[in-house]
């Protein structure tokens, strides 16, 4: 009998008893069922996970100087002149280095000014004290990359500003239309303790739609308001960039040039650790609860074996006329292999169609619901992956083989002339 | 060409019923030619269809052995034995055991499926072995459509699928009409003369028994006689 033959047989068998063979397939349905709506949510989860991540970027390293900086006492920011406490600082000709490194795409380098500057934006004769923004570089992991409301939110290597939407609001400044404000100048004035006052002629590069008031300058500014700040002339040269964006051509470079800097002596932070640990976090419950799957599974072949057993009782005639025709034992043991097979595979279809129908839906619901309680995610939760959907089908067969294993074993070993003589 | 289809020697079938064993067939040696038409005879218990599912490969010797066509049935492996069935011997059964879910069409292209014959082939095949048996207009009939004559017309025709070399029938007319029976026979000599078949029968009638070319009379398990019936008294 051909391979062919043997599926058509087996198939039509399963689909005479169509009642029965749905029956016995249910509890592949609900293992399946639960499987697929578990692995399909890791895998939703997984991708929010790495979605979230990645934009802030896996392919990013961000390098600080090593040392005793942070902490202990002194002002935040550290004293500007302590500087046996750095043991490494990060210097121009580091910064050039790494631009030169192969597989680094951008080199960052940032400057902080200390935490007491006291910071005024000037506009139509009004001071209003506004904050130093960081970078763009490093948005909040939940939000989406900062939009400019006008202009560009990339500075010129100086004399540039960004202002925020806050910032303009401080000022007094009209926000209705806020292009126009672009290529204005505006002063930056930085204020002491003791009254001393220093302005920077800014001009408006573009506006951000941040609320909080701040402003955000190039490194080359910021450098020479800190040499304002500490009285000095040469404080890059002295104490060197306070932290380097680094980006690499992709993860695996990013990993490498880690650890390359860690080795020389760089604080070095990078997100893969944590994508790490969520990740494998993610994966431990998927493997709980695709267990519960696979137990509901175990339990189905009991429906099957005992669908078989019937199936086998009710037909031993019939085996005994193929035998007589010369059907071998193997062929037998084939046929009823296949039919088990069949209703799990077919089990395994329906199950993994509810599972994959119930996460659509809930992919429309769950949005819905995070809209009302204001949480910040997007994409789908349930992700049905086609190795998924292929596996769960496989899997659903093989459980049905499983459980025909014997009552085939069985139904191949009758005596054809006992067969025969059943009533 | 060896002549001799079947060569028995010391052919014994023990059933063990209970503790105490019981001998269907004892010390059977017998020896059938190839074609033509052997009756089996005998009261039940005799020993009738224990012999002919030793020839057909149903059933293996307790003792002694049978050869058909130079395979020994009591040696043969259980793959022989199979293929040995499929391709060489046509059962014919009392109770025409057709498979109840396939059409007349399907049952008689079951043993070609068997065999591998490719799907058009044997459709085609089934169809004109259906005509010969006169079931041209039944062949889409499941057997409970079907009347007692016309399965076995059915089982015949699906005996003959795979051009087996044997014929074994075991009471092929016992559940028909004797009207029924006498055309099914009919039938069978037919097939027997166009295709040179061997006919191995059991059955009980001394009217069926009489068309045969030999008679063998089995009693208690053991061959009581074997009479020739045409070769001999030649008809006048």
């Amino acid at each position: 009998m051909t391979l062919k033959d043997q599926v058509h047989t087996a198939f039509s068998n399963v689909g005479r008893r169509k009642l029965r063979s749905a029956l016995a397939s249910l509890g592949v349905v609900v293992g399946t069922l639960t499987i697929v709506i578990m692995v399909s949510l890791a895998a939703g989860v997984r991708q929010q996970i790495n979605r979230q991540f990645a934009s802030i970027g896996l392919d990013r390293l961000t390098v600080s100087p090593s040392g005793g900086r942070r902490g202990g006492f002194g002002p935040p920011g550290g004293f500007p002149f302590n500087n046996l406490s750095l043991k490494k600082i990060i210097t121009g000709q580091d910064v050039k280095t790494w631009k030169g490194m192969p597989g680094v795409t951008t080199v960052i380098p940032e400057v902080n000014l200390p935490g007491s500057v006291n910071l005024e934006l000037k506009w139509n004769g009004t001071n209003q004290p506004v904050r130093m923004g960081g970078d763009n570089f490093r948005p909040d992991i939940f939000q989406e990359p900062p939009e400019p409301l006008a202009g560009s939110l990339e500075l010129p290597d100086a004399g540039g500003i960004v202002l925020s939407l806050g910032a303009l609001r401080a000022a007094g400044v009209s926000t209705n239309d806020p292009a126009r404000l672009i290529g204005q100048s505006v002063e930056a004035v930085l204020r002491t303790s003791r009254g001393e006052t220093q302005s920077f002629s800014l001009s408006v590069r573009g506006i951000s739609a941040d609320r909080s008031p701040q402003i955000q300058v190039s490194v080359a500014d910021r450098i020479a308001m800190k040499n304002w700040w500490f009285n000095a002339t040469n404080i890059l040269e002295r104490e060197g960039y306070d932290s380097v964006t680094l980006r690499a051509a992709d993860v695996t470079r990013a990993n490498a040039l880690s650890v390359q800097l860690r080795r020389d002596g760089f604080q070095v932070q990078s997100l893969e650790m944590f994508v790490t640990v969520a990740n494998r976090v993610v994966t431990a419950i998927t493997v709980m609860f695709t267990l519960v799957g696979g137990i509901a599974l175990l339990v189905a072949t009991i429906g099957i074996a005992n669908t078989m057993v019937m199936a086998i009782y009710e037909r031993t005639r019939e085996i005994g006329i193929l035998k007589a025709m010369g059907a071998s034992s193997r062929e037998i043991r084939q046929m009823f292999m296949l039919e088990a097979g069949f209703i799990g595979m077919i089990g395994g279809v329906a199950g993994l169609l509810i599972g994959w129908l119930i996460g659509l839906g809930l992919n429309q619901v769950i949005p819905l619901y995070l809209r009302y309680r204001e949480l910040p995610a997007r994409g789908d939760f349930f992700v049905v992956t086609p190795s998924l959907a292929a596996g769960v089908i496989l899997f659903a067969a093989f459980i049905g083989l499983l459980a025909g294993l014997l009552p085939a074993h069985r139904a191949a070993k009758f005596d054809p002339l006992e067969a025969l003589r059943h009533e | 060409m060896n002549n001799f289809l079947i060569h028995a020697i010391k052919l014994t079938r023990h059933y063990r019923v209970g503790k105490t064993e019981v001998a269907a067939l004892s010390d059977v040696d017998l020896i059938v030619r190839r074609g033509g038409f052997t009756a089996l005879v005998g009261p039940s218990g005799s020993g009738k269809s224990t012999l002919l599912n030793l020839i057909g490969g149903l059933d293996r010797p307790s003792r002694g052995e049978v050869s058909v066509d130079g395979l020994s049935v009591g040696a043969a492996t259980e793959q022989q034995l199979a293929r040995y069935r499929r391709e060489r011997v046509g059962f014919i059964f009392q109770s025409f055991n057709l498979i109840p879910t396939f059409s007349a069409l399907e049952n008689v292209e079951s043993p070609m499926m068997l065999a591998e014959v490719p799907k058009r082939e044997r459709r085609v095949r089934a169809a004109s072995l259906l005509e010969s048996v006169g079931l041209a207009q039944r062949t889409q009939h499941k057997p409970n459509e079907l009347s007692g004559g016309e399965k076995q017309r059915v089982a015949i025709a699906r005996a003959l699928a795979n051009r087996p070399l044997l014929l074994l029938a075991d009471e092929p007319t016992g559940n028909l009409d004797s009207k029924t029976g006498a055309a099914v026979l009919e039938l069978l000599c037919q097939l027997l003369k166009a295709q040179g078949l061997t006919l191995i029968m059991v059955t009980h009638d001394p009217e069926i028994a009489a068309r045969a070319d030999h008679i063998i009379h089995l009693r208690d398990g053991a061959i009581q006689k074997i009479e020739a019936t045409r070769k001999t008294e030649a008809p006048p």
